[in-house]
């Protein structure tokens, strides 16, 4: 009955999902396009495949793809309860609601952070056959890990906020095109705001990944990170609540159950 | 809160009447039989003697209403009461709010008013320690599609801390165990049926919460899930609610029932009482010179005058005789004697019916 329990329990659940294929996929593509679209390396600047593939590739997967992974990942995760009809077995188990949902959410953290590291694994295999095939020296990059951490990190935490916000829109809907259609629209909405340089870009919760590979904000990285976790935390709260108090009164929330 | 439900008693509802003067020979009859309800601890000490000696309940429900939308009641004032160790029926047609009344007994619904009390102990306020010991099958099986029984179980197994012995063993108990890599969507509905159930015993629960289990289940499949609920019922000691359309496939596991229609109990109690009650049921119709005078002379037999016809109620088929006896030696002209025995499925079918 413990939390580890409820971890251990969602992520059996995942096991052979769309999910996986769907995170083995989507991290493949950026790498291959970038691998047949990369050419040969500049004349008089020979910066190596790895520099290339990850100035690139970041940007376009911490603003495209991880945003769209997590509306995707949230509402797949949902619907496998909605579509097998396994929400009511999984409440009549003997785990609070709070585990529940705080087990799914750590479930979506848990594949982000596995389609990051797929991303990170095909890219650096791509870069190295390229440097491999126009004879550069792939392995001195790899001193510069702390900066690839860095990377994914702010990758990550840009994202946060956005994985809260399309978790609550999965737990609140029975339907499979409802928040896949919320998501991906508010993401357009990011793309227009870039569009006419909406000023309070770097508030909005699907803009923030965009401060993560801009130069007007390289300096206030902490603030944006912070801003998207804090998202994140409110989204997953109200989602609690909004589950929690659909099935219990507000006063039972806070008495062991 | 101390659990005070008085589980001897049996109950009897009367709700809607759908058939009153018939029914009003049903009540009067029954005079041990009487409305139920959770008393509150304050009201315990007159009853401790009593309750004591009684089995202990492990669902009390009391007055326990839920609207799926304002205005439209889908239950009202549900008292429902299952001893320690018994099978219970729980009977009612389609949309008479079995399934709503098992999914607030199991949390998956909000109780909007009244108070269920399962394993002694206020759902509301220990929902996570009784769900721990309670397994339930809730309409259709609720089962990974993409996941092999063994996945199925294992995703619940730690959550119910059982053993990988134990998994092991109600997967055997399901006729399960040879299913190796075969995913849930190759399974056939009976077998899903039978992963559910082997689900619901894998905490080892002291309640079980059966809905429709035998959906799906061919008759041979109907009679092995019939006898491991009555070998597990004896042997372990489990007590079931097993909520059901046909009373004909409860009546030979039950021993206590609750018939449930349009969300107001109808009846509940022994399956004892349900028979003395379709004996008490049987109804003889009578059309004589004089209906008055006849139903001044049957008047011991608890006869009723209506409005072309008189009904007396009786208990076998010598008491027909009897009645026609009486009223020939009272030189009454019987011109119509029409002896009406009730079955188990016609009171049924007179308590469910509007």
């Amino acid at each position: 009955m413990t939390f580890a329990a409820s971890l251990r329990s969602e992520f059996l659940k995942v096991n052979r999902t769309s999910v996986i294929y769907l995170m083995g996929i989507a991290a493949f593509i950026i790498p291959l396009v970038q691998f047949f679209d990369y050419g040969s390396p500049y004349p008089g600047n020979p910066v190596n495949g790895w520099d290339d593939f990850y100035k690139e590739g970041f940007m376009v997967f911490a603003f495209v793809f991880l945003p769209l992974f997590f509306v995707l990942a949230s509402t797949l995760l949902m619907q496998m309860e909605v579509k097998n009809n396994a929400w009511k077995q999984v409440l009549a188990s003997p785990q609070s609601f709070f585990h529940i949902l705080l087990a799914k959410f750590m479930v979506l953290q848990g594949l982000a952070m596995a389609f990051l590291l797929i991303f990170n694994v095909y890219t650096a295999m791509s870069a190295g056959v390229i440097d491999l095939q126009f004879g550069l020296d792939f392995l001195a990059y790899l001193d510069r890990w702390p900066e690839l951490l860095k990377l994914n990190l702010l990758a990550y935490g840009s994202t946060f906020g956005i994985s809260g916000l399309c978790f609550w829109l999965a737990v609140r809907s029975k339907n499979f095109i409802v928040p896949i259609a919320i998501g991906f629209s508010l993401w357009l909405i990011c793309l227009a705001a870039l569009e006419v340089k909406w000023p309070h870009i770097d508030k909005y919760v699907f803009g923030l990944p965009f401060t993560i590979v801009s130069k007007k904000y390289e300096h206030e990285h902490l603030l944006h990170q912070l801003l998207s976790i804090g998202y994140g935390m409110f989204f997953f709260g109200v989602a609690y609540f909004e589950f929690a108090l659909q099935r219990t009164p507000l006063n039972s929330l806070w008495r062991k159950r | 809160m101390i659990s005070a439900c008085t589980s001897s008693y049996d109950l009897y509802s009367p709700g809607i009447r759908p058939n009153a003067p018939l029914l009003h020979h049903i009540y009067g009859g029954l005079h041990h039989v009487r409305w139920v309800r959770c008393t509150s601890s304050r009201n315990v000490a007159s009853q401790t003697k009593q309750s004591s000696m009684n089995a202990t309940p492990v669902i009390c429900t009391n007055g326990i209403c839920y609207d799926y939308s304002k205005g439209v009641n889908t239950l009202t004032n549900i008292h429902l009461e299952v001893s320690r160790g018994s099978i219970y029926g729980f009977l009612g047609p389609n949309g008479s709010g079995k399934t709503t009344t098992l999914s607030l007994l199991l949390g998956l619904l909000k109780n909007q008013r009244g108070t269920i009390e399962i394993l002694g102990k206020d759902l509301q306020h220990h929902r996570r320690e009784i769900l721990s010991k309670v397994g339930s099958l809730i309409e259709s099986p609720s089962l990974y599609h993409h996941l092999t029984a063994k996945e199925n179980l294992e995703v619940y197994r730690e959550i119910y801390g059982a053993s990988k012995a134990r998994l092991q063993e109600v997967l055997t108990m399901a006729g399960l165990s040879d299913t190796g890599k075969k995913t849930i969507k190759q399974f056939s509905l009976g077998m899903k049926q039978r992963l559910s159930l082997a689900l619901a015993l894998l905490p080892k629960p002291e309640l079980l919460m059966l809905d429709e289990p035998t959906n799906g289940l061919d008759p041979a499949g109907i009679l092995e899930l019939r006898s491991l609920i009555r070998k597990l019922n004896e042997e372990e000691g489990i007590t079931f609610l097993i909520s059901s359309h046909i009373l004909s496939e409860v009546e030979k596991m039950a021993n206590r029932i609750g018939i449930i229609y349009k969300g107001r109990m109808r009846f509940q109690g022994s399956l004892e009482t349900l028979h003395q009650l379709q004996q008490k049921q049987s109804l003889v119709q009578l059309n004589t010179s004089d209906n008055l005078r006849a139903w001044a002379v049957l008047r011991p037999f608890q006869a009723e005058l209506l409005e072309d016809d008189l009904v007396v109620p009786y208990t076998d088929i010598q008491q027909v005789a009897t009645i026609n006896r009486i009223l020939v030696d009272n030189d009454l002209d019987v011109y119509d004697l029409h002896p009406r025995k009730q079955t188990l499925e016609t009171i049924f079918m007179d308590l469910t019916t509007g």
